[in-house]
């Protein structure tokens, strides 16, 4: 009998019931979709470097004969090794679409891996999506990423220009790698668009006749190993490739159970000293990392966002349920003067958080099973994952399940208790008084104003705890909206900070080597379209402080310089003095630095440490830079009167095309780097972003709706024979909105109050949450999103009236004048 | 006799499959300023009839008048302003509002038709002059019934409908609240209709108006009318 009765109570409450299950579905939804989608898509890259052979380790070396490798091979804890060249050269794409709607051919910095003459190597396979393996030595292989950038299909022809002569290369196939389903060129520029940057697989010979034609290049200038630090970025990688069996990088897989330091050490001495110049583990290639924190996100989104989702679920849930108790103390004081057990009160309203619970949780878990296989799809879509794992994970479902039935439980608890605590005879009297000690002070609530306004006073103190909750709820909402509100501001004002503050030029040529920094100057600024020009030094470098180590880029930039700057959230420009530093804030907070210590800087792989000066901490949103004077960086590396890097600002937009063809043409360039290009490709990819936080302000949208809707009308149906007294008397349903509204507007004014701090600290809580070594943003809150998403809360708190107001208005006044206070 | 309200075959019927009568055809006619008992037992469509006077509900079918208004055919607007011009009531659970003392529920309804000058007077007139600032959780049940009838007299009604207005008070409670309704006919002339299962109240009415089963089965004329004091109880 008592299940009928709970069923009906469930159908009288549709609007708030329905509202409850879409917070609780979308919170488990979210969970166990998220949560699958992270499994599957780890899932699915450990798969795929599994099934690709990627290397446990990759060593670049110096130079790693046959005979070394074999030395690697036969190490203990070592299963397999082998040898192979990187090396990176320019790579003319004729009659490329380039992403900033321009047109003609790119040149870009093509990272030649080589393969073996026939078939796959042993390690690092690749993925043959379209066409073949290359069939001869002037066949290439084209990373996916690169050849859908420029449109390039099997068949199509690509140009290496060598002195004297271009090398034209057909293209077999494409193809996806493990190493590369994220492309990036460094830690450094790990979002090189392919306008940029491309991975490209050639015959292990097809690299050597390349290279060879490359070899008379100039020396490196004294340089040594200096430049060797980016796989392959080098002269002497080409010198390398040049020679006939050798390489550059030693792959090696571990065998089960081997000691990875232990190994690592022994490698090194099989190769020889100094022969090894770092070695990297599987985990920590760049492109791996950043996979692995991209589906770390999903990981974290599994926690974060059901959690809020729930929160506010169980706040309804508990709202709901307080009322209907509230509602029902006289049946309940029946129920228990028949004889009724406690625990089945007890059990009996539980029941109702647990059957919203249940609902809200199947069909939750249900769409979240759906949602991790879409992300999954997606996400292999996109990134073109040779190795698709989708499960449907039983005890992940029950796990999503079980949490929301604890959350109901819980939720329920504090109600549903209450029910059961009821003395019977305290239950069938009418409910005690609104307000028992402090009426002297409540008399005074309002004093002297009209009594409507004095009403809407009083109904908040009246009821503190339901006044407490709609402010929290608006509290709640604003702070859901403003921080994914926020999020949007803070990346529109980091791009803008990168790129009007810190990275101030059009076009960026960056040289194969250093050249003389005069006569790369006279070729630049003879260049028509060219307005401004300074050349500056880019180097590979590690910082070093108390023991602690971090790579970063260093540029050397000349005094005053305009192209290139250093600056901090706030858009200050930053730059060192002589004989100091400017460090980014990821390197500052790893290395614990702070204004004025000292920081050691070396020059990538073994240079010798030079002790600078850290003179301010900038602030960038992608990756992060070291500045350094130009004339104090090139004393300090011993590269006087060179530059490898030619920053170049346009007179006009119109010049581009020109200015482009021109830089590319000069000698030694390596890659051209276009801002245009650059900001289109990252407006592209933060689209995905802009995607993912739209999709979190719309959810943020849901949950603020869902609360201001339960809290708005749980609010007036409490007052409903209060309400139609009222409105028996003569009052008109307008001027009875008009106080509700007035009260309504008060709370929300108090929950926008309470809001604002809590928001702050949420905006910040997010940043943190997406910042990393690689990425960072600035906290942004302006007053015009602060303006919208308020505005916003309070209109929807004012719309969430509605259906309660229409529920007054459609009352059966006749009836409800006529009942007890319940 | 000028009549004050009319009911012409008036009904109100439930249901469309299963039709339940809560009143049937009723023809009435009542003078104005006369104090009228309506009896009955549960469910003889006592409340029902003062319901479509009150204007809190519709006929299904007949005429409702009052002061020669027509009732069935207004708009929700137009029954809300009569029942803020011309109809005060008095409910059996009082239906004060919490949140204001005795006088702010007294002076909520008197700002709906004018000023809230006469407060004071409708406070004391009742009895209550000196418990205005108490709110309603501060009063007992007799006290407040009585500010239920100041607020219902603070508009100045020409009709004052009471559904069991002594229905949850005791004896003591009961003679006062009926004195001040014969007080609000006798002195202010106003038709007053008091809903009451209790017989004895007969006593104190002009006329007396019996239902049973949806229906009137009587009307009397009552031409010597007891004091509310002297009514058994």
């Amino acid at each position: 009998m008592l299940g009928r009765k709970l069923r009906r109570e469930i159908g009288r409450q549709k609007g708030q019931i329905g509202a409850v299950l879409v917070v609780m579905a979308l919170g488990i939804s979210l969970f166990v979709g998220s949560y699958a989608g992270y499994l599957d898509l780890d899932a699915s890259y450990a798969r795929s470097q599994r099934e690709l052979r990627l290397a446990d380790v990759h060593v670049d070396v110096v130079r790693a004969t046959a005979a070394d490798v074999a030395r690697v091979a036969g190490l203990p804890g070592v299963e397999a090794a082998e040898g192979r060249v990187v090396v990176s050269l320019p790579l003319v794409v004729p009659g490329a679409d380039r992403a900033d709607g321009g047109a003609g051919s790119v040149k870009v910095e093509a990272r030649f891996i080589g393969l073996p003459g026939e078939g796959q190597p042993d390690h690092d396979r690749v993925f043959v999506q379209r066409g073949d393996l290359p069939g001869a030595d002037d066949e290439v292989l084209l990373e996916f990423h690169f050849a859908e950038g420029h449109r390039i299909s099997p068949g199509d022809t690509l140009e290496v220009p060598l002195p004297g002569r271009t090398a034209a290369l057909k293209v077999a196939g494409i193809a996806a790698s493990a190493e590369y389903l994220w492309v990036a060129r460094d830690a450094q520029d790990f979002m090189p668009g392919p306008q940029e940057f491309g991975v490209v697989w050639m015959r292990r010979d097809g690299i050597r006749t390349l290279a060879e034609a490359l070899a008379p290049l100039p020396p490196p200038l004294g340089l040594g190993l200096a430049l060797a630090g980016t796989a392959g970025g080098s002269a002497h990688a080409t010198a390398v490739a040049a020679e006939a069996g050798a390489s550059n990088q030693v792959l090696y897989m571990l065998a089960e159970g081997a000691d990875p330091a232990a190994v690592k050490a022994a490698a090194g001495e099989a190769l020889g000293e100094g022969n090894a110049l770092a070695s990297t583990s599987r985990d920590q290639l760049v492109g791996v990392r950043l996979l692995q924190m991209d589906v770390d996100g999903l990981r974290d989104m599994a926690g974060f966002f059901p959690v809020m989702f729930l929160a506010v679920g169980a706040f309804i849930v508990a709202a709901l349920l307080s009322r209907l108790v509230d509602a029902q103390r006289p049946l309940i004081g029946t129920m228990l003067a028949l004889g009724v057990p406690r625990r089945r009160v007890l059990g009996h309203y539980l029941s109702f958080s647990l059957g919203v619970g249940a609902a809200g949780s199947v069909l939750g878990a249900l769409g979240g099973i759906a949602l991790g296989a879409l992300l999954t799809r997606e996400y292999a879509r996109e990134l073109r994952i040779p190795f698709v794992s989708v499960e449907v994970r039983p005890g992940l479902v029950a796990s999503g399940i079980g949490i929301g039935l604890l959350v109901a439980l819980l939720a329920g608890l504090g109600p549903a208790r209450r029910a059961a605590a009821i003395p019977p005879a305290e239950a069938v009297r009418p409910s005690a008084p609104p307000v028992g000690r402090g009426l002297t002070l409540f008399r005074h609530v309002g004093a002297g104003l009209p009594v409507p306004v004095r009403m809407g006073l009083r109904n908040l103190v009246r009821h503190p705890g339901r006044a407490a909750a709609t402010a929290a709820g608006v509290a709640a909402s604003l702070m859901l909206v403003l921080t994914t509100s926020a999020l949007v501001d803070s990346m529109d004002r980091g791009i803008d900070l990168q790129f009007q503050e810190a990275m101030r030029y059009d076009l960026r040529a960056d040289l194969l080597l250093p050249q003389p920094a005069e006569d790369l100057g006279g070729r630049v600024a003879g260049i028509p379209g060219a307005a401004v020009m300074e050349t500056v030094l880019s180097l590979p470098v590690r910082l070093s402080a108390g023991g602690r180590h971090q790579d970063s880029l260093l540029h050397g930039v000349p005094r005053g310089a305009s192209l290139l700057r250093s600056v901090d959230f706030d858009g200050v420009e930053r730059m060192p003095r002589a004989g100091g530093v400017v460090i980014g804030r990821p390197v500052a907070t790893k290395l614990g630095l702070a204004v004025g210590d000292p920081v050691d800087v070396s020059l990538l792989p073994s240079g010798t440490p030079r002790r600078l000066r850290v003179d301010a901490v900038s602030d960038t949103t992608l990756g992060g830079f070291t500045v350094m004077g130009l004339e104090d960086a090139r004393g300090a590396f011993g590269l006087g009167g060179l530059s490898n890097t030619v920053l170049v600002g346009l007179a006009s937009p119109g010049d581009r095309e020109a200015v482009r063809a021109a830089l590319q043409e000069l000698p030694g360039v390596l890659r051209l780097h276009d801002v245009a290009s650059v900001r289109v490709e990252l407006g592209r990819m933060m689209g995905l972003a802009y995607a993912m936080v739209g999709a979190m302000l719309a959810f943020s949208v849901v949950l603020a709706a869902a609360i201001l809707f339960n809290t708005a009308t749980l609010a007036i149906l409490e007052r409903q024979r209060e309400l139609a007294t009222m409105r028996a008397i003569g009052r008109p349903m307008g001027s009875i909105a008009a106080m509700i509204t007035f009260e309504n507007g008060l709370l929300g004014l108090l929950g926008l109050v309470a809001g604002l701090p809590l928001s702050v600290w949420a905006i910040r809580e997010a940043l943190a949450l997406y910042s990393s070594d690689l990425f960072s943003l600035p906290f942004v809150l302006t007053a015009r999103t602060f303006g919208i998403a308020a505005l916003g809360v309070v209109l929807v708190l004012l719309v969430a009236e509605w259906p309660g107001l229409r529920q007054v208005a459609r009352m059966n006044l006749a009836e409800v004048v006529r009942s007890r206070e319940g | 006799m000028i009549a004050h309200l009319e009911l012409e075959g008036a009904e109100k019927v439930y249901g469309t499959a299963v039709r339940t009568y809560a009143l049937k055809a009723t023809t009435l006619t009542i003078p104005r300023g006369e104090l009228v008992v309506i009896l009955g037992p549960s469910g003889s469509g006592k409340t029902t009839l003062l319901n479509l006077v009150g204007g809190l509900d519709r006929p299904s079918a007949g005429r409702v008048a009052v002061g020669g208004q027509d009732l069935q055919g207004l708009s929700d607007d137009a029954l809300c302003a009569y029942r803020r011009e011309k109809v005060g009531f008095v409910f059996q659970f009082f239906n004060l509002i919490p949140s204001l003392t005795a006088w702010e529920n007294v002076a909520f309804a008197a700002e709906l038709t004018g000023g809230t000058e006469g407060v004071d007077g409708l406070l004391g007139a009742v009895g209550l002059g000196d418990l205005g600032d108490r709110f309603p959780s501060e009063l007992s049940g007799g006290q407040q019934q009585r500010v239920a009838i100041a607020r219902a007299l603070a508009k100045r009604p020409e009709l004052l409908l009471c559904d069991e207005p002594t229905g949850a008070l005791d004896e003591e409670s009961g003679r006062q609240v009926l004195g001040l309704l014969e007080s609000a006919a006798r002195d202010g002339g106003r038709t007053v209709l008091v809903v009451t299962h209790n017989p004895t109240f007969a006593a104190m009415a002009d006329r007396v108006i019996r239902l049973r089963d949806g229906g009137v089965v009587g009307v009397e004329r009552n031409d010597a009318p007891q004091a509310a004091h002297a009514v058994a109880w």
